[in-house]
């Protein structure tokens, strides 16, 4: 079934994408053919069973994977003509990425590993990039833990650890792949509440989920099945863009409380 | 197939770089251990064979012009079993009649090439020589270009008129050294040839065999006083010890060296081979937790992972031992043509082959069993949550330690801390680069130890040339000698050989007031000029216990005589192959008292006005000319010094070799533990690369964390090295010559340089291995 197209202005566009993997019995095909056009500022899940595909179309957004045939532009970039170098420059400056596994570099503490991504992106100063970081960590509550290692923290800790990290460069576009999938259902609520609260203005969230209850809390759900788009469509209940889950204002990237 | 068998093939399969450089880092360590301990072995052997062969002279006789009929007056003595004579001359020889600069030339004149029995001479190629013709020992080629059929012209001084002789053959003279190492060459011709060449009737040189080789002293003894009795004027006897042989010392420390450089490559091959295996056992954790789940027992499961370390060792012997037996040939070969020696044909004792067991299979499955036994007795759920590698282990004492730098990158913090997720590795790689360091260090600071106590020893003999004189002249000659215009200084002096009981002592005859010798007393003074007073050397004091005001026996010559000590000096220098135990200085009038010269000098030290090399030849060839009514042969300082140069070259060239394989080694060692972090640590460089991490981030990342292991290694092997060259300079101080200890800036420089290239070179490999990683091939790996 053909995805319905979307008016609003493409912000990603995949046409024809196709992933293929050789294995030891043949031809893997995880993505097939697949056209699928995003617009800035939406929030979108995408949901099927283990092995669908679904990982593959966030990872060739991400520039993480790369397509064996068919075109990606992202905020009007080719992906598929960048080179490799170029195409982690423009991941550093235009995609946080958040894992299921959190994968935070186990030697650097809660700060540091927020102050890696955007030493990565340089550009800015030192004092302004760590400023920055805390800033971050202040806004998912863990501003007291930031000296603290990946392994001193719990799961949902290290979460929003990433969480701030994927945002330390304030990029356009946010990915999760499956974030709450090893954390418990309390936990994975809150991850999501700040997935949602960071996804303001014209930044796109992408997420990756098997759960129905969370998947609903996108404005746009795209089925994958066998490497295909099985269906796309809008909800009624949207990400709550405004939603009050922490008090923050989200859209100067201030706390009221200071 | 056991399956147990098959799944360890599988997983050497899998990894096959690390595979590969484990087997080579094995390979490397069993070669280099057997290659050094089959030279040794040879070389020891070669020489044995040469000491213990019947063709040497037992006793040594340098006279002057000798009746060959003295011969059979000898030959009668009790335990003289055969004399030969022979005739030495010390000549000079160039292909070229203008040729700048003569090759020295020692000329042997011999009686019956096809009757020799003693000191015989081997036919390498050609034939011997006849009237007018000469045979070169074939080292002489390292000197002179020349074939077989060619003319080359002798003549002992520039005022001579040159000879043409036939180049008919090349020999080999066992046991004597290199023509390079001596910057002499040796030649023989027909006896008669010689006695012309030397201006003599009968034969200049003695060799005799004995039926009791023990009781030589005393025989030795009795030949001295028969010619003194017949007035035959005799400049040194020296009977051949086998424990004090030419050569001996230099090859003893040859053997020395390989014999330390072969412990630093078993500790380094060692460290490398445990620290991969011990690497690939902790990527299998998770492996042996499933195991042990499956119900795996500690015997079963150790037997699972000595299999890999057992199959790597028997890889890294079966070709190390060949290769490790192929080149200690070849450096063997190297080594025993420069030392006169001949190396026994290619064969193997059971040392070699258990060496490279030991350190092919022993250290590799000692490695494999530490970390298999301890997985063996973790609990299996921690061996199932064991992925990858630990967080990092002293974070905070590391933060401390970097607080006075100032804020340190996230990246740099990274890469830092990364050496203490796996402190064994870590530990291991730095001890690895510190004794790379420290080896580099203790040779190059020998090395400058060598040159600079050559240095200073030139430094006490203060004169530019030498001038000896075909028959002993009187002192008083020094004055014609000091008004020749090229000369600054003259002085008359003595030069003969002697004994102190047994033992055989160089003599110097020198004036009580020289400029030339510039002495330096270690006890008592310097000889005042009275009779029967001399100064002995350090190495004589000690080996002798002699004190200052103490009364020797002195044999020269035919006589023996008691002198006072006068006191001690420190003067240790040798001439190449010389078997002498010390040397003793006193006037000239008590030296040619003793050898009836009267007060005769057979050598003048001079004092040149100008002192470049080209200036001194030119120098001693006017000199030669004016002085050419008594046979003068002059030589210069300066090319004496670059012969114990030479000499030291052979020292030098070793020490760079082993330097470099070790170099080669800590490198391999230190790209070994990157590759190992990089493939460890996949996944979070997968991460990295997601999250905007470029090549250059990854590359300054394993940058940092080799030139850390640098710095630490580094600092180690300074500590290590300085330990280790003063042990190296004392221990071949001590076969060789005497050496003062010279530590270098430059040195220093050049370790530090060393290290941390090495360490950035290093890195560059896996840094560049970790910048071709896609993210996605990181992330999906396990």
């Amino acid at each position: 079934m053909p995805p319905p197209a979307h008016p609003a202005e493409a912000f990603i566009r995949l046409t024809t994408v196709t992933r293929a993997y050789q294995t030891g019995r043949g031809t893997l095909t995880a993505l097939h053919e697949t056209d699928l056009t995003i617009a800035a500022g939406e929030s979108v899940a995408i949901v099927g069973p283990s092995g669908s595909g679904k990982s593959t179309i966030l990872n060739v957004i991400a520039g993480i994977d790369r397509p064996s045939g068919g075109q990606i532009i992202v905020g009007g970039v080719e992906l598929t003509a960048l080179s490799e170098e170029r195409l982690t420059r423009w991941r550093g400056e235009h995609v946080g990425i958040v894992f299921q596994f959190f994968q935070l570099m186990p030697t650097l503490s809660a700060l540091e590993n927020v102050l890696l991504a955007s030493e990565f992106r340089g550009g800015r100063g030192r004092g302004e990039r760590r400023q920055r970081a805390l800033e971050l960590l202040e806004r998912v509550g863990l501003a007291e833990l930031a000296d603290h290692l990946p392994a001193e923290l719990s799961g949902g800790e290290q979460q929003r650890v990433a969480l701030a990290r994927a945002l330390v460069n304030n990029p356009p576009l946010l990915l999760a792949d499956e974030p709450t999938g090893n954390l418990d259902s309390t936990t994975g609520e809150r991850i999501m509440a700040l997935l949602a609260e960071f996804a303001v203005a014209d930044r796109t969230l992408i997420f990756v989920t098997h759960d129905p209850v969370l998947a609903a809390r996108a404005g746009r759900i795209i089925r994958v099945r066998d490497g295909v788009i099985a269906s796309d469509e809008r909800t009624e209940v949207a990400v709550d863009r405004d939603g009050p889950t922490t008090g923050l204002d989200t859209t100067n990237g201030r706390s009221p409380t200071g | 197939m056991p399956i147990l068998l098959l799944k360890t093939f599988r997983d050497l399969r899998h990894r096959t770089l690390r595979s590969f450089l484990t087997l080579l880092g094995i390979t490397i360590g069993v070669a280099g251990v057997v290659a050094i301990s089959y030279t040794a072995r040879n070389l020891a052997a070669a020489q044995g064979a040469v000491y213990a062969a019947a063709s040497q002279a037992d006793i040594s006789v340098g006279t002057g012009d000798l009746s060959p009929t003295i011969r059979n007056v000898l030959e009668r003595l009790p335990n003289v079993a055969l004399v030969e004579p022979r005739v030495y001359n010390f000549t000079r020889t160039a292909t070229d009649l203008d040729a700048t600069r003569w090759v020295d030339l020692r000329l042997i004149g011999v009686g019956d090439f096809g009757q020799m029995q003693i000191n015989r001479v081997e036919l390498l190629e050609g034939r011997f020589p006849g009237t007018g013709e000469i045979a070169l020992d074939a080292s002489a080629r390292n000197l002179l270009d020349v074939r077989l059929g060619d003319t080359i012209f002798t003549r002992a001084r520039a005022a001579d008129r040159p000879v043409a002789r036939r180049l008919v053959g090349f020999t080999r003279t066992p046991a004597a050294l290199d023509a390079a190492i001596l910057n002499q060459a040796t030649g023989y011709a027909p006896i008669a040839d010689a006695r012309k060449a030397a201006g003599l009737v009968g034969d200049n040189r003695l060799l005799i065999r004995l039926e009791a080789p023990d009781e030589a002293g005393a025989t030795a003894g009795r030949i001295g006083r028969i010619l003194g009795g017949r007035g035959v004027p005799v400049s040194f006897i020296t009977i051949r010890d086998p424990e004090n042989a030419e050569g001996r010392r230099e090859l003893a420390t040859v053997l020395l060296l390989l014999t330390a450089f072969s412990a630093l490559g078993v500790v380094l091959s060692g460290f490398l081979v445990g620290n991969t295996v011990a690497a690939i056992m902790a990527e299998e954790m998770r492996q042996v937790g499933t195991m042990k789940a499956l119900g795996a027992g500690r015997a079963r499961l150790i037997r699972a992972y000595l299999l890999p370390a057992t199959l790597l060792g028997t890889g890294g012997v079966v070709i190390g031992l060949p290769v490790g037996i192929g080149g200690g040939g070849a450096l063997g070969t190297f080594l025993a043509g420069l030392l006169g020696l001949r190396l026994p044909p290619p064969n193997l004792a059971t040392r070699e082959p258990l060496l490279a067991l030991a350190v092919g299979l022993g250290v590799p499955i000692v490695a494999a069993v530490i970390p298999a036994w301890r997985g063996a007795g973790t609990p299996v759920s921690a061996l199932v949550r064991s992925y990858g590698v630990a967080a990092a282990d002293g974070r905070r004492a590391l933060d401390r330690l970097l607080q006075p730098v100032g804020r340190v990158s996230a990246l740099a913090l990274m890469a830092l801390r990364a050496g203490g997720r796996r402190p064994a590795r870590t530990t291991i790689t730095v001890l690895v680069i510190a004794i790379s360091a420290a080896a580099f260090l203790a040779t190059q600071t020998l090395n400058s130890s060598v040159r600079g106590t050559v240095d200073a020893l030139y430094g006490v003999y203060a004169a530019d040339a030498y001038l000896s004189v075909g028959a002993a002249t009187t002192v008083r000659y020094a004055d014609d000698l000091g008004r020749l215009p090229d000369v600054a200084r003259a002085e008359a002096w003595a030069r003969t050989g002697g004994f102190i009981g047994p033992l055989g002592v160089d003599v110097w005859g020198v004036p009580t007031d020289t400029e030339l010798y510039r002495y330096r007393l270690v006890a008592g003074r310097w000889y005042s000029g009275q009779p029967r007073e001399l100064v002995v050397t350090t190495d004589l004091a000690r080996d002798l216990g002699l004190v200052p005001d103490q009364i020797i026996e002195v044999d020269i010559g035919a006589e023996r005589r008691p002198f006072t000590i006068a006191g001690i000096i420190d003067d240790e220098s040798t001439y190449l192959g010389s078997t002498a135990s010390g040397k003793l200085f006193m006037t000239v009038a008590d030296v040619s008292g003793m050898t009836r010269y009267g007060d005769r000098a057979n050598l003048f030290a001079l004092a040149l006005e100008r002192r470049e090399p080209t200036e001194v030849d030119a120098a001693l060839t006017r000199i030669e000319y004016a002085t050419r009514g008594l046979s003068t042969s002059a030589y210069a300082a300066y090319s004496d010094k670059a012969s114990t140069l030479q000499a030291v070259r052979i020292l030098d060239l070793l020490l760079r070799a082993m330097v470099t394989i070790i170099g080669l080694v800590g490198a391999a060692g230190i790209t070994n533990t990157l590759i190992l972090n990089v493939t460890e640590r996949r996944r979070e460089i997968g991460i990295m690369r997601a999250i905007g991490a470029r090549s250059g981030h990854l590359l300054q990342l394993l940058l940092v964390e080799g030139l850390a292991l640098g710095l630490l290694g580094l600092a180690l092997g300074f500590a290590l090295g300085l330990a280790l060259a003063r042990a190296l300079v004392e221990l071949t101080g001590a076969s060789l010559f005497r050496l003062d200890f010279r530590l270098t800036p430059a040195t220093l420089v050049a370790t530090a340089a060393l290290a941390l290239g090495l360490a950035l070179v290093a890195s560059v490999g896996p840094g560049l291995l970790a910048a071709r990683l896609r993210p996605i091939e990181a992330l999906r790996y396990e």
